[in-house]
């Protein structure tokens, strides 16, 4: 049985509203904290070596520009790696599938993300003088990749990291540099050659172009390609889904 | 292994401890996938209701009831209130599945499963547990759940086998002998282990 069921999904999300958040004083406010305090940061530190940052005027928004999506990916591909650890005894239930496991962690995650990046940017736009454009069919295809790449790495990594412990350290380690090497601080444009061609190949690179392209009217990011962060989220996306339906007992026996 | 259980009747399932029993009420229950194979079932069969059962410990046992009642589509505060008077767990009900004991443990999966209406149900040595005046309340419920739902009994207890089935089948070796009558079951048991 491998249908995913929207009454289980549901499910799901209500338990991981209620036990995940709910457990810690201050609940959600949490999740605001962490891109809240990286943008001042950034913005404290950035501000007093630059006159502007290196698009626009304006040092939050262009932080929050790239921090958000940037976040947004690590915690949602997070989050879905662990769907099944997260539920393993709720799996136990022969209605429940790991299917809708990784759905119901994606759709929470993603309204929560989503609503985490909102408040932040609105905070941002409305408290400075930014000059901001918004182009919102930019913004909804960044927010379309982002969603796309979080579901396919992170399922991907669900059979991984189920089946290979030490799969979660050597991801760590790999995926530390990811922040210098996102485009969030610096832009890709300025990067010279010969790393610029080897950085087009990191997917968050798109994300975090095609976000500001959607923020900023001078900046269309030209070397976003959308074809590519689906690729390679289909890659992961069916391998990592091919490989659970294969494996899931497995996982689940030990 | 090539065996037929009718609905509607109560077999008890006798084997020695690892003979396989667990796994076969997980293959009924369809929580596992046979080597190979087919397991064919008709009517709503229960989650196998087992000592250590499908709770997840970081929730509260009232969590976990709701999470229940919403995947079988139950109305949640009528099991709530059905398993909080059943399982008589007073303010444990809404502590963490993890802090219990396994009585209390028992007594909250047994609770669940008898709230919802199946019309098979798998339960896994777990009226064993817990104290004199549940067993009997227990018992009570699961023969009044019997006379209108079949189940699939798994326990030691030759006196409780006796009581609740109808029939039993006998698990050694990875054979199933299946028994009409559940005294046939147990004697067959009894003269297999003394050999």
């Amino acid at each position: 049985m491998l249908f995913a069921t929207p009454r289980i999904i549901s499910a799901l999300i209500l338990r991981e509203i209620g036990t995940s958040y709910g457990r810690s004083p201050g609940g959600y406010l949490w999740a605001l904290a962490e891109p809240v305090l990286g943008i001042a940061l950034l913005t404290v530190i950035f501000s007093i070596g630059f006159r502007t940052p290196p698009i626009g005027v304006n040092f939050p928004l262009f932080y929050a520009t790239g921090l958000l999506p940037f976040l947004m990916f690590v915690d949602l591909s997070n989050k879905v790696a662990q769907a099944i650890n997260y539920s393993k005894q709720l799996l136990a239930y022969p209605r429940v599938t790991f299917i809708d496991a990784l759905l119901g962690r994606f759709i929470l995650n993603f309204l929560t993300q989503f609503l985490v990046a909102f408040i932040t940017l609105a905070g941002v736009i409305l408290c400075f003088d930014t000059r901001a454009a918004l182009n919102f069919s930019q913004i909804a295809s960044g927010l379309g990749l982002i969603a796309a790449l979080s579901f396919g790495l992170g399922t991907f990594n669900c059979f991984m990291m189920s089946m290979f412990q030490i799969w979660q350290r050597i991801y760590a380690i790999f995926t530390r540099p990811l922040l210098l090497l996102s485009g969030v601080i610096f832009v890709y444009s300025t990067v010279p050659e010969p790393y610029r061609g080897w950085l087009w190949y990191n997917p968050l690179v798109h994300i975090v172009g095609r976000v500001r392209a959607g923020f900023y009217p001078n900046y269309d990011a030209p070397f976003v390609s959308v074809s590519y962060v689906y690729a390679i989220s289909a890659f992961f996306g069916i391998f990592g889904l091919l490989l659970l339906r294969r494996y899931h007992r497995d996982i689940l026996e030990r | 292994m090539n065996a037929v259980f009718p609905s509607g009747i109560s077999v008890g399932l006798l084997g020695r401890n690892g003979a396989g029993k667990s796994t076969l009420l997980k293959l009924i229950a369809g929580s596992a996938d046979p080597t190979s194979g087919h397991v064919i079932t008709n009517g709503r069969i229960s989650f196998p209701v087992g000592f250590a059962g499908s709770f997840h410990p970081d929730m509260t046992g009232a969590q976990n009831t709701r999470f229940v009642a919403r995947i079988y589509g139950a109305d949640t505060s009528a099991l709530i209130d059905y398993v909080a008077d059943f399982a008589d767990l007073d303010i444990h009900f809404h502590l963490p599945f993890r802090t219990y004991s396994a009585g209390m443990k028992s007594r909250l999966a047994f609770g669940v499963s008898m709230g919802l209406k199946f019309d098979t149900y798998l339960i896994d040595e777990i009226t064993a547990v817990g104290d004199a005046r549940f067993k009997q309340k227990s018992q009570q419920i699961f023969m009044d759940r019997l006379t209108t739902a079949g189940a699939v009994f798994v326990s030691h207890s030759n006196g409780m086998l006796r009581e609740l089935c109808t029939a039993g089948a006998v698990i050694e070796g990875g054979k199933l002998t299946y028994f009409d009558d559940v005294n046939d079951a147990i004697a067959h048991y009894k003269y297999s282990t003394a050999k």
